[in-house]
């Protein structure tokens, strides 16, 4: 398959990087997988109980799970991975997942895990579907030391062969598998190709069997070459829009944020940028996901309502104002057309292109105030909408903060009752996209070109694309 | 001549202090650090700030700076801060890709060039001229990351004699290694093609004018020995300069070639690791190519002796 980066490292509790995650889910298993509505599924936990406090959650583990080192996968491997990460010293980046409500863990038998929580969480299972969630061989580690990320050791279906860095990693299928579904793949080779054109191409020539991230150029050739389909998921779990901070002039001014938010043409968008692959985004939860809102109200393209707002707020003359953005092809395009709508209720954009390395630290250094944003959902919604909404929070960089928004926000992770949850989030999600401290605009569908030979692909939310279940058709 | 050499080696190292200096100070100075970029960008901010404090990035930059040179003195590049690999070992695991990519582009472009150049000066005016002149000015001007796309579109998608990209080690097969290394060649070499053959035009339709070859000539000895023996070694000159000149910026396209087809080379993880803040790479790269460069226009140099003999270096 075509990778569009190279790995850094293979340790899952060191890993931050998207490209990495597609290796991880061969190679390991995490606690609990997240299905594609993002509902919980047994994984190398097989279920579950919480208490009636919420305090302790006790997961019972498959029997008989080795790691491809052989050694048992058993409830002591995965307390010492949790500890591991728990452990301040060790700058896991996955720390600031689990810290804030996991007080510790014990091995209460063979195959159970009890897990002590500071407060309830309902988010806890889902935190465990992806970077927390890997389990990696202790003995290995302990082997490896820093180079583990380089020779890792989980329980996955596939074990680790080789890492060319920037040309390949390879896995072949692990024979002591524990479940009951094999892989049938005898190996997947993940070849890292950069440039999206010549990864089309590849998969068009049959040099590759499936790839991520096309050029959005390149689907509708794609699509039309022998051999050859495209497996979309639309709307995805990725939503792209505008941010800015809303402590600071002029965007503390709310009737400002929604005059703009009026003003653009979400449909224009997806047309004409997105050449209609993608949908419209009206608020931070597409439709694919179980606590998706039918009845939150997004704001529609209305320019005479924009206008009238923009008077309300005191600009009847409209307003200049400086949006900075990625200097990336899509970043700029964004941008053009964004300052190409706005100048239509007399709001001028001037561009400010920035590094994309550099913008979001820019923005957390409040050295820009409106930029062109864009975030994936975790398998929870407390996750993306905490660190977003909630007053003071580290990734909250909008400055947004609403004592409704924040008590719901306890309210939501506090009970493990789904309904509960569904309508709390609800509220939530209305209650912020009126407050606009961000403004949606789209979610571009993910595509994944591949060979017709290739079966059984599925999107998950998170857009990271797993084929450790993928066939070949003869 | 000893003596020149060493001299010249011993000026390598101000060079390579100075190259470092301006290259670390632009990385932290511009950049800023890469704490966010190692932990995601939805780090807390204690989490950072005991990394920053761990990787030593909460000190003065000069401080940074010298530890970094008297561990490279040492011989000890340190570890990369995204991946924990040991540097020297990142660029080895690199090297050969780039080294191939780079010594076969330049030696088919200067053997492309003598032929081109020495066609073009002999046929000036002719039209045979005329299009090793068009080919060469398109060569140069065509961006290769184009060419390489087209290429691929033609060898590889079209045709199907050649793959896409990827590499395989000459060390493993070097049938395959050749197979896979003639797209990324053919698309890196062509635009030195171009300027090496309208250097060597221009120098040797000056020295096909000059009285000794006219005496030459005048001796008897065939056109062709009166071009290869006399004229064409006495035109290479201001070849090599441009050789040695041209060689510093290969590096660059080499980066875009390596990137169109997927070889893990050194260029990619130079850009790589400047877009992550992996300071330590990008110091022992950016030292390492200063090096590379610095050695070529050292032999470059060094040839001019060998092409004319006038040429003293006592």
């Amino acid at each position: 398959m075509g990778a569009v980066a190279d790995t850094h490292t293979l340790d899952p509790h060191f890993s931050v990087d998207w490209s990495e995650r597609p290796v991880m889910y061969a190679i390991y298993n995490t606690l609990v997988s997240a299905t594609p509505t993002f509902e919980i599924a047994p994984e190398l936990g097989r279920s579950w109980k919480i208490s009636a406090d919420g305090l302790t959650i006790t997961v019972s583990l498959q029997p008989n799970v080795k790691f491809h080192d052989g050694t048992v996968c058993d409830a002591e491997a995965v307390k010492w991975n949790i500890d591991f990460i728990l452990d301040k010293a060790n700058n896991s980046p996955q720390f600031k997942q689990l810290d804030p409500f996991l007080s510790g863990v014990e091995a209460s038998g063979p195959t159970t895990v009890v897990f002590r929580l500071k407060k309830p969480y309902a988010g806890f299972l889902a935190a465990f579907t992806e970077r927390p969630g890997f389990i990696v061989s202790p003995a290995a580690y302990q082997k490896y030391g820093k180079d583990f990320g380089r020779n890792p050791v989980g329980t996955g279906m596939f074990q680790f062969v080789e890492w060319l860095p920037d040309d390949h990693v390879s896995v072949k299928r692990f024979d002591g598998y524990w479940g009951r579904s094999k892989a049938s793949l005898d190996g997947i080779t993940y070849r890292v190709v950069p440039d999206p054109a010549v990864r089309d191409t590849m998969v068009r020539t049959g040099e590759l069997d499936i790839t991520s991230e096309p050029d959005p150029k390149d689907i509708a050739v794609l699509q039309k070459s022998p051999g050859v389909k495209v497996v979309s998921e639309n709307p995805s779990g990725h939503w792209w829009g505008v941010q800015w901070r809303v402590d600071r002039p002029p965007f503390n001014n709310k009737a400002l944020r929604q005059a703009i938010a009026y003003g653009i043409d979400r449909g224009e968008f997806v047309k004409v940028m997105l050449g209609g692959r993608g949908s419209i985004a009206n608020g931070p939860t597409p439709s694919i996901v179980w606590w998706y809102s039918r009845t939150a109200k997004g704001f529609s393209y209305d320019p005479d309502r924009a206008k009238q707002l923009l008077a309300e707020a005191g600009y009847q003359n409209g307003f200049s104002a400086q949006f900075s953005t990625d200097n990336t092809p899509v970043g700029l395009q964004f941008a053009q057309l964004l300052q190409a709508q706005l100048k239509r209720i007399n709001v001028t954009l001037t561009i400010n292109p920035v590094d994309p390395s550099n913008l979001y630290q820019e923005v957390l250094q409040q050295k820009v105030n409106w930029t062109r944003t864009d975030w994936t959902l975790r398998a929870d919604p407390d996750g993306l909408l905490r660190i977003l909404f909630y007053t003071g929070n580290y990734a909250n960089s909008t400055g947004y903060s609403n004592p409704t928004v924040d008590k719901l926000l306890d309210q939501g992770n506090s009970t493990y009752d789904r309904n509960a949850r569904k309508s709390i989030y609800a509220q939530i999600e209305q209650q912020v996209i009126d407050d606009a401290p961000y403004v949606w605009v789209f979610y571009p569908s993910e595509d994944a070109p591949m060979r017709t030979t290739v079966q059984e692909y599925a999107w998950i939310p998170d857009s990271v694309p797993r084929y450790r279940s993928l066939w070949l058709a003869k | 001549m000893w003596r020149y050499i060493v001299a010249r080696v011993a000026a390598v190292v101000p060079m390579i202090v100075l190259v470092t200096m301006a290259v670390f100070w632009l990385l932290h100075g511009l950049l800023g650090d890469p704490t966010l970029l190692i932990l995601g960008r939805d780090a807390d901010p204690q989490t950072a700030q005991r990394l920053r404090h761990e990787l030593g990035l909460d000190r003065p930059l000069d401080v940074q700076y010298l530890d970094w040179v008297s561990h490279a003195f040492r011989g000890d590049l340190g570890r990369s801060l995204r991946t924990h690999e040991p540097v020297a070992q990142a660029m080895r695991e690199r090297a050969l890709p780039t080294a191939e990519l780079t010594i076969l582009s330049m030696g088919l472009a200067a053997a492309g060039a003598l032929v081109l150049g020495s066609v073009a000066a002999v046929w000036y005016g002719s039209l045979a001229d005329f299009g090793v002149s068009s080919f060469c000015v398109v060569g140069v001007t065509l961006p290769n990351f184009l060419l390489g796309i087209t290429l691929i579109l033609v060898f590889a998608l079209t045709l199907r004699w050649l793959p896409s990209g990827g590499f395989v080690s000459p060390l493993n097969n070097l049938g395959a290694n050749l197979r896979v290394m003639i797209l990324p060649v053919l698309t890196l070499s062509v635009a030195y093609v171009g300027i090496l053959a309208l250097v060597l035009k221009s120098s040797l339709r000056a020295t096909l004018g000059a009285p000794y070859v006219q005496t030459a000539r005048a001796k008897g000895i065939a056109e062709r020995r009166v071009l290869v023996r006399h004229a064409v070694r006495n035109s290479l000159i201001p070849l090599l300069s441009v050789l040695g000149i041209e060689f510093g910026r290969l590096f660059g396209g080499a980066v875009v070639t390596e990137t169109v087809f997927a070889l893990p080379g050194v260029g990619r993880l130079l850009v790589d690791s400047i877009l992550g803040r992996d300071f330590p790479v990008v110091q022992a790269v950016v030292a390492s190519m200063t090096c590379g460069v610095l050695f070529v226009n050292l032999l470059v140099d060094l040839s001019y002796a060998w092409l004319d003999p006038r040429v003293s270096y006592d």
